[in-house]
């Protein structure tokens, strides 16, 4: 093998030219190191929000009880925490001018909110805030606001709604409004009278006098408007109140419904379940032609429809399969699949306004359960149990449902109180949303159209 | 006699020829299929598990650690002088006014509440005092001392080479590997920084100069356990709100650039990404650049292999903490 020159020669350049090769090629850095951070944590973000700023007393007054809306609903969300006010070291006059972020730092507040409060010449209120970035030192949003006043509550939610969407990257839920169902009196002779209050239950009022029965409220998805099923002298109708404007209008005499109808959300349909000659099937009736059309037809009872918010489909249940269970089909009627499957019967769906879950009541062996699917029915999570939970209805963001539940009533008729909660979608954060007397059916607003 | 032969030939022939034709079908090999195994080469130090310096002992005498560029100390930037906010007058606004309703039961007129326009961020503090600040005539620049004793070493040692090994194929690591034999260029020659230049204050981790990468270093690439720390520590400090949708829009990948000990050098960025135009990217970017400058400085990071990780891209991707 190495006798021939040649061959010694062909190996010697081979062997120099694999020995030059790497030294030919330059000297590169390394190429960067890549990981992957597939996880984190989900606790919730610290936020310092310190009394927004006034001129005079009667601003700085108001700019504290901002502050208090903003802390109490970015509490409440369960995503954030919202520092101790007695914990800040710098004050809110020296944070107008800028945030001395070490400060802040020190506290591990990762976001801060500044404000400021001042009324007009023209005595109309200022309110203008700035979200800033702690760790990275730089401003995140700023805007300002006018409005009257009286309205200070609401700039304060819809300040919240800002932080929330700039945080989470989600629309926000606080300028919102429930409208439910207040009960009182004994079991058998129910005072049902309809209330409105804001999401973090201030603004109460009562909206009918109780003289006669009010059922099942329900929101329109795109407008402030309700419709609600109502005995007055005794006759079972459906009326549409505008909450905003007071309009209110009947939308039918529907006897034989059994709740409330669901508008589509392009606000031209109305969904309802009627009974006739014993059998209950789904109606839509359009409102600008006032014709009904059939959309489910057969012995079974099916109630409960709801739109998706794109509209073209619906959920209802069924117990045509010989056990209360939920059904999608497409908006015109066909299409009919089953999608839960599992024991227990499956009532009041809701399709969530992101689209992508169904919230249900779920009754197995005499407990109530809040659950939601997805829409092909997988993916089942139940979120809350008890004696009586019922009656989901979600948030406009599609994150929080809020659902009655009633407790036992105990012998010499203690107890049995009915109470509004609400609940995550994760299944966290379960709290009551506190009313003045008892209350049941809730309905959930959508975000007002004039700022978002 | 005649018959008996005849049957008998036609038989044998018979057999032969199934024989023939029957036979070799049972002795065909039948088709071996290949499966493929991966092999991953994956670099685990002798020790896989991170002690604490104090309890390292010198077997033997240890590689002489790189020499580091001693980074010029930063002075603590003096106050800065607020600025007043320019904000724009207020313009005049009128809010519509929806009717105010009569019949019972009458509503709150919801005032409309308008958004006049964003307030521009005060202007940034001055980046850099007038040169004639007066400092103290003291040495220029501290020597970055006792550098190589806070570092994690990966020797050899006289122990047992543990048997776990996470299966994880990345071709990254494949081309680390075969980068082992490299040689930098040499380095910048370094300057001596005049008194004047040491009065410039250097405002955080914008300014302060990357160290160069001391020459000649043969750097062994990353060992799992390196790397798991970095995750773990990062993870740590991540926060993702719970219940997010859209999951597939949320990967954020951003390059991060250290110094020697683990800081910052520079504020990371953010690699590709539709940038401001979506929201949620953006939110999903700022909590991962938030999880960035929570952890900072990153610890137990191995100083003799500080060529690897001095430039660092992360990808943060929640789809296992998001379900449906």
């Amino acid at each position: 093998m190495w006798t021939t020159s040649l061959s010694r020669l062909s190996f010697a350049l081979g062997l120099s030219l694999a020995l030059a090769v790497p030294g030919l090629v330059p000297g590169t850095a390394l190429a960067a190191l890549e990981i992957d951070i597939t996880k984190g944590n989900v606790d919730p973000l610290p936020v310092a929000i310190p009394d927004f700023f006034g001129d005079d007393p009667a601003a700085e007054d108001q700019g504290k009880r901002m502050a208090g809306v903003i802390t109490a609903n970015l509490n409440r969300s369960g995503l954030f925490r919202a520092l101790n006010p007695k914990s800040f070291i710098q004050t809110p006059e020296s944070l107008q001018a800028r945030p001395r972020f070490a400060d802040w730092r020190v506290l591990n507040a990762q976001a801060l909110v500044s404000g400021k409060v001042g009324v007009e010449s023209d005595g109309r209120l200022r309110v203008e805030f700035r979200l800033w970035d702690v760790l990275a030192g730089e401003q995140m949003t700023g805007l300002v606001y006018f409005s009257t006043p009286g309205n200070w509550r609401r700039i304060a939610h819809v300040i919240s709604d800002t932080i929330y969407k700039r945080l989470t990257g989600e629309a926000g839920y606080f300028d919102t409004r429930v409208v439910y169902v207040a009960e009182s009196g004994p079991k058998d002779r129910r005072v049902k009278r309809l209330a409105i209050m804001d999401q973090d239950g201030d603004g109460h009022r009562f909206l009918t006098d109780g003289s006669y029965l009010v059922l099942t409220p329900r929101f329109s998805p795109s407008r402030q408007e309700i419709t609600y099923l109502s005995y007055y002298r005794n006759t079972p109708r459906v009326y549409l109140y505008n909450i905003d404007t007071g309009r209110q209008e009947v939308l039918g005499e529907f006897p034989g419904m059994t709740y409330a109808p669901r508008f589509s959300p392009d606000g031209n349909q109305v969904i309802m379940s009627m009974a006739r000659d014993g059998k209950s099937n789904i109606f839509a009736m359009d409102l600008r032609t006032r014709v009904i059309n059939k959309m489910t037809n057969g012995p079974a009872i099916d109630t409960s429809p709801c739109y998706s918010p794109d509209g073209r489909r619906v959920v209802f249940n069924s117990d045509r399969g010989g056990s209360q269970q939920l059904y999608v089909m497409s908006a015109g009627g066909a299409d009919v699949k089953r999608i839960s499957f599992g024991k227990g019967r499956y009532a009041t769906p809701v399709w969530s306004p992101r689209g992508d879950l169904i919230a249900f009541t779920k009754i197995r062996k005499g407990k109530f359960y809040i659950g939601v699917m997805r829409p092909d029915g997988s993916g089942e999570r139940l979120l809350s149990e008890s004696f009586l939970d019922e009656g989901p209805t979600w948030a406009p963001n599609g994150r929080v449902l809020m659902f009655f539940r009633q407790t036992p009533t105990r012998k010499g008729g203690r107890d049995g109180r009915t109470s509004l909660w609400s609940v995550d979608l994760t299944g966290y954060n379960e709290r009551e949303m506190v009313t003045p007397i008892d209350a049941s059916d809730p309905a959930w607003s959508p975000l007002s159209p004039l700022n978002h | 006699m005649r018959n008996g032969i005849a049957i008998s030939g036609m038989l044998h022939v018979g057999v032969m020829l199934a024989a023939i034709h029957g036979l070799p079908v049972l002795m065909d090999p039948m088709d071996v299929v290949e499966q493929a195994i991966v092999v991953e080469l994956v670099t685990i130090a002798e020790r896989t598990v991170l002690q604490e310096r104090k309890k390292l002992e010198l077997g033997k005498a240890p590689p002489p650690a790189p020499k580091l560029k001693p980074v010029a100390a930063s002075k603590p930037k003096p106050e800065p002088k607020p600025e007043p906010v320019k904000t724009p007058p207020p313009e005049p606004v009128q809010p519509p006014e929806p009717p105010k309703a009569e019949p019972k039961p009458e509503p709150k007129a919801i005032e409309a509440v308008k958004t006049v326009k964003a307030l521009a961020p005060p202007p940034p503090e001055p980046k850099k005092l007038p040169e004639k600040a007066k400092e103290k005539p003291k040495p220029p620049r501290k020597v970055a001392a006792a550098e190589p004793a806070k570092t994690f070493r990966t020797l050899p040692r006289p122990r047992a080479k543990p048997k776990r090994r996470r299966p994880k194929f990345s071709t990254d690591r494949i081309a680390a590997l075969l980068d082992k034999d490299q040689e930098k260029k040499p380095r910048p020659k370094r300057e001596q920084p005049k008194r004047r230049e040491t009065a410039k204050v250097r405002k955080s981790f914008k300014d302060i100069s990357i160290p160069p990468a001391p020459a000649r270093v043969r750097s062994v690439p990353m060992t799992m356990s390196e790397i798991a720390a970095i995750r773990y520590q990062i993870q740590q400090c991540w926060s993702i709100p719970a219940g997010a949708r859209d999951a597939e829009n949320l990967v954020v990948r951003i390059k991060v650039f250290l110094n020697s000990d683990g800081s910052l050098s520079k504020a990371p960025e953010i690699v590709g990404g539709n940038g401001a135009s979506d929201p949620f990217y953006r939110t999903a970017a700022e909590s991962a650049r938030r999880a960035i400058l929570k952890c900072s400085p990153l610890k137990n990071l191995p100083a003799a292999k500080y060529a690897r990780w001095r430039e660092i891209t992360l990808t943060f991707n929640p789809r296992d903490m998001l379900g449906g």
